[in-house]
């Protein structure tokens, strides 16, 4: 895990990437979302043992996801505890289950934050967030 | 499981104390729990710590207090640690090295103005993501959703922590009174947590020493028992349920934890008299009601607003105020409170005859949430 940038006003927290991921964010430099796809048929955001098979993260494949979903859960931010988030005020994170299955950690945008509600529909886009590039959860489907 | 107790506690003042290295009040609390306990500082053999937020111990007040330490051993899993070093302390006398374990925590974050979590070098801090509370936060909305309750729920619960601290000079926020008005205006920190639904940070230590039953006796005062403890872990239970996601966020599951220590104990929800309940953020006292099954699932809110939670209530729980209203030595803030009302030194918000307790510590931590839960009893 590496965490390069300082916290500064230009710059967000660097995206923390274990070296196993790194194929994961890769493809959303490159403008995919995509998931470990394991044998069995069970997709996951991040590797472990498959949950259905029990077999080896080995045995994972990285594939395109459909990018759909809904938020699970979310909390609106309306005080930034870190400066590069002061301009995106009030801003969003939220746990969006992805319809193949896996659930990950996003910001939703497209909407407003009071507009936000669980079980809403939500379509991953790539992003940029100052020089790295992220995936996001737009409310417009 | 009774072979274990805890002979002596030490608790220092909580609150701002400047100029107080983190070390100085480990120190502190280590002379008061062996003065409790009638030891001589050398009998103590063993030393436990859990390093702190802001300025971390390193196990030198061992040393400084002249404690005869054969082994001192740092351990942590954030909030869970409290219990968690009852349970090293037992199996460093189990395996027949040490005596008299003392464990310690103590904090001075509040002197040094640390902000618990705001570090960005967590996996979503990119996504603006940051501490406990933020996390917290988002178990509550799901909460909310769930059972159609509000934060006006978890409003009741911060109440009750504060008018227990109201009865008691030592709680930080003595003096400090909270209606459920003041928390519903009060400013969010992470919607949808108010900050009133958050715990203290505050300087102070903790520190106690874990015996056998035996040798507990022949001390003073009354000897507190292990009657029973439990752990359990996001991690674990993910991948036994099959549900596990790798997000690193809590996963709200006291199930194993719960099981093991009642097993343990030999005892049944209906025999606690007293109890303990981690309070870092009201949301998690909620959850807690309800898994231990002290009301229905969504219904914690309306239960405590029922007359239940406070000292004088027919279920009396968090009766320093603990973490939110009281101070915060993590869990151990909630191990001192159980052993003070065995002890019948619970002072004002004594509870009557209180025989048994229910401690429960939980920690989020980067792999996700700790929890642990103990039964103290006289012995």
């Amino acid at each position: 895990m590496t965490a390069i940038h300082t916290q500064t006003n230009d710059l967000p927290p660097a995206r923390v990437v274990a070296c196993e991921d790194q194929p994961f964010w890769d493809a959303i430099d490159a403008g995919r979302l995509v998931l470990a796809r394991c044998t069995c048929g069970a997709h996951y955001a991040r590797l472990q043992a498959c949950l259905a098979c029990q077999a080896n993260a080995r045995c994972m494949r990285w594939v395109d996801a459909a990018g759909v979903g809904t938020v699970r859960s979310f909390v609106i931010f309306d005080k930034a505890y870190h400066p590069y988030f002061t301009a995106l005020l009030p801003y969003v994170v939220a746990i969006v289950a992805l319809v193949e299955g896996p659930e990950i950690v996003t910001n939703v945008v497209d909407a407003e934050a009071n507009a936000i509600c669980i079980g809403m529909p939500v379509r991953i886009v790539i992003a940029a967030r100052g020089g790295q590039r992220i995936h996001q959860a737009s409310a417009r489907i | 499981m009774v072979g274990y107790a805890i002979a002596g506690l030490g608790v220092t003042a909580q609150g701002v104390l400047p100029a107080t290295s983190a070390e100085q009040l480990a120190w502190d609390a280590a002379e008061l729990a062996i003065a409790d306990a009638g030891l001589e500082r050398r009998q103590i053999d063993g030393y436990v710590f859990q390093p702190g937020f802001g300025e971390a111990t390193s196990g030198m007040a061992a040393s400084r207090a002249g404690l005869g330490a054969n082994v001192t051993l740092q351990i942590n899993s954030s909030g869970a640690t409290g219990i968690l070093s009852i349970a090293t302390a037992i199996g460093l006398i189990a395996a027949g090295t040490a005596d008299y374990v003392m464990c310690v925590h103590a904090t001075n974050a509040r002197s040094q103005h640390v902000t618990v979590g705001a570090g960005e070098d967590n996996a979503h801090a990119v996504f603006g993501l940051f501490s406990p509370g933020a996390q917290s936060a988002l178990m509550a909305q799901s909460y909310f959703h769930k059972y159609n309750t509000s934060s006006a729920d978890l409003a009741e619960i911060a109440v009750a922590l504060r008018a227990n601290a109201l009865q008691r000079p030592d709680a930080y926020r003595y003096g400090c009174p909270l209606t459920v008005d003041q928390h519903q205006q009060s400013r969010y920190v992470v919607r949808p947590l108010h900050v009133f639904d958050y715990c203290l940070v505050t300087d102070g230590a903790i520190a106690f020493i874990v015996t056998t039953v035996e040798r507990a006796r022949d001390l003073r005062p009354q000897a507190v028992g292990i009657l029973g403890l439990g752990a359990c872990h996001d991690v674990g239970q993910g991948h036994r349920r099959g549900t596990s996601t790798l997000l690193g966020l809590p996963d709200f599951d006291v199930e194993p934890a719960m099981t093991r220590a009642f097993s343990a104990a030999g005892l049944s929800l209906a025999d606690i008299d007293v109890f303990q309940f981690y309070d870092a953020f009201t949301i998690l006292v909620a959850l807690q009601l309800e898994a231990y099954g002290l009301c229905a699932p969504g219904e914690a809110g309306s239960w405590v607003r029922a007359g239940n939670f406070r000292w004088d209530t027919p279920h009396p729980c968090n009766t320093s105020g603990t973490l939110h209203s009281w101070g915060y030595v993590q869990g151990f803030t909630h191990i001192a409170e159980a052993v003070r009302q065995l002890r019948g030194e619970g002072g004002p918000t004594q509870v009557r005859g209180a025989r048994t307790a229910l401690v429960t510590n939980i920690g989020i931590t980067g792999a996700g949430q700790a929890q642990s839960a103990a039964i103290l009893g006289r012995v």
